[in-house]
């Protein structure tokens, strides 16, 4: 997975490279903006949960090549209910299932610095930038159980706190004076992870693409519509 | 600069976006099943034959239970001193490392083969071997297609050790119960006689000459391919036969199966089928 991330944020790179380089560098005139992340919106079609998230960014230019910025992502970032069922003939007890109902809230905060490598005034002014950025997670995780044979019941709740680093690379067009658009790819590795109940599993990062089965590695993209203004 | 209309087409375009979001919504589907009962989804030979890994072994064996199947279908075949283990083929040299066939092999020979795959060190494993390793595994169920090497020199003998074989492992881990054996009439015949209680699935379609046949020899149920229904499988139900299909790949294969009213799936795509009735265990994380 390492390799493939690798070799798409060379391409990126590449494309970049060749696209820019005989243009004229320039700083970024309007200072501040807002955007809200498109894809935090997405909700899988397929999948029988509910998803209700929004993602929203405040960017600032602190020097002529270079911002800081903090992305805001909250909601519920899963809802869904886990059915297992047992004892499909009938046989000894009958058919019984124990379901599960399942939620977890939450927010990402993830602050950043990054810094424009490549911008142009030609083609409605482009910037390519890379970021170093910081993933700081809590959810609260809300579930219940019930086994319907035994009518055992169960509902607990814990919390999780995670903390991340990682490396971003994103493109940015200005549409127009005010709007802007914008893709950005990043990718963390872990630095701490707290878990309330130490008995239950560890949440992995709910605002990612691509996590490493250990939980220690995420990948996050994201496509934000930005309001710049001074 | 772009222009106001372009920023109000674009604009227009996302908010299109979220209204058909919003406006697929699901139909409702069922996985009731005639003897009321919910329809067994199987992963064809673990997490189906798109799954990265080779099939047939513990390391697609184990995500697809992970994810909530409620067991798999995974190809069986005899070897040279009477062990069973999970390969397709007959031929070692079609997914793995090592020549020869299967029949002619044995049991510590083949243990050497390791699979042609992305990921090292994924071996051709003994069926004790998977049964040892898998925790809960009389909560699960397996569908056995027997894969019989038609070139061994004497083939009756070859079915009647193939299924001592059977009956041997399936006493040993108790799953007699929870063991569905697929075969033609006369390997399904001589499974009883050798007094074996599993579930037993004639393979051929679902037509009224299978139907009589399943009734006669008192077969459990037929296994068949999604396209071999020329009768409707009320036919077979009503004749107390449960109907066991394959090859479905995909979220629409796997609709058209179940609107077949099938009482066990075996998919090729678990994750979607899964999903679709809340049986997805969302907690699991696929290697």
């Amino acid at each position: 997975m390492l390799k493939k991330i690798t070799i798409f944020t060379y391409i990126l790179f590449s494309i970049f490279n060749s696209s820019f380089s005989q243009e004229n560098k320039d700083s970024i005139y309007l200072k501040n903006s807002l955007k809200i992340d498109l894809l935090s919106m997405y909700n899988t079609f397929f999948d029988n949960k509910v998803q209700i998230r929004i993602g929203a960014e405040y960017e600032k230019l602190i020097q002529k090549n270079s911002s800081i910025s903090c992305y805001l992502d909250i909601g519920v970032y899963d809802k869904y209910n886990f059915i297992k069922y047992y004892n499909f003939f009938n046989e000894n007890q009958g058919m019984y299932s124990v379901k599960q109902n399942v939620t977890v809230k939450g927010f990402h905060l993830l602050p950043a610095y990054n810094y424009f490598f490549y911008n142009s005034k030609k083609n409605n002014e482009r910037y390519a930038f890379v970021s170093a950025m910081l993933d700081f997670s809590c959810y609260k995780k809300n579930f219940s159980y019930l086994n319907s044979q035994t009518l055992e019941t169960d509902k607990n709740s814990y919390n999780q706190k995670r903390t991340g680093i990682g490396l971003g690379l994103g493109v940015k067009n200005n549409l127009g004076k005010h709007f802007s658009i914008e893709l950005k790819t990043a990718f963390f590795t872990k630095i701490f992870v707290y878990v309330s109940n130490s008995d239950k599993q560890t949440i992995r990062p709910m605002n990612s693409q691509w996590n490493s089965q250990n939980l220690n590695f995420w990948w996050i993209n994201n496509l934000k519509i930005g309001y710049v203004f001074n | 600069m772009f222009s106001t209309r372009k920023i109000l087409m674009l604009f227009c375009f996302i908010v299109c976006i979220f209204v058909f979001n919003i406006q697929c919504k699901k139909e409702d589907f069922s996985d009731n099943t005639y003897f009321g009962s919910k329809v067994i989804i199987l992963g064809h030979r673990g997490m189906g034959t798109y799954y990265k890994l080779p099939g047939d072994t513990y390391e697609s064996i184990i995500p697809a239970i992970g994810i909530g199947s409620d067991g798999c279908e995974i190809d069986i075949q005899l070897t040279k001193d009477t062990e069973l283990i999970l390969y397709h083929d007959f031929l070692l040299s079609s997914s793995t490392t090592c020549s020869g066939r299967v029949s002619e092999s044995t049991l510590s020979e083949i243990k050497q083969c390791e699979y042609h795959s992305i990921k090292n060190n994924i071996f051709v494993y003994s069926l004790d071997e998977i049964f040892s390793r898998i925790p809960d595994l009389n909560k699960l169920y397996f569908s056995f297609d027997c894969k019989l090497d038609d070139e061994v020199t004497n083939f009756d003998e070859y079915q009647n050790q193939f299924l001592r074989a059977v009956k041997r492992i399936c006493e040993k881990y108790n799953m007699s119960n929870n063991v569905f054996i697929e075969g033609n009439s006369s390997f399904l015949r001589k499974a009883q006689s050798i007094g074996l209680t599993n579930k037993l699935f004639l393979t051929d379609a679902v037509k009224q000459s299978s139907i009589d046949t399943a009734v006669f020899y008192g077969f459990f149920g037929i296994c068949t391919e999604m396209e071999n229904f020329e009768v409707e499988s009320q036919k077979a139900h009503e004749n107390g036969l449960y109907i066991m299909t394959y090859t479905p790949n995909n979220y629409y294969s796997n609709i058209i199966a179940l609107n077949k009213d099938v009482d066990i799936l075996q998919t090729d795509d678990p994750i979607s089928i899964l999903k679709l009735f809340e049986r997805y265990n969302y907690e699991y994380i696929i290697p």
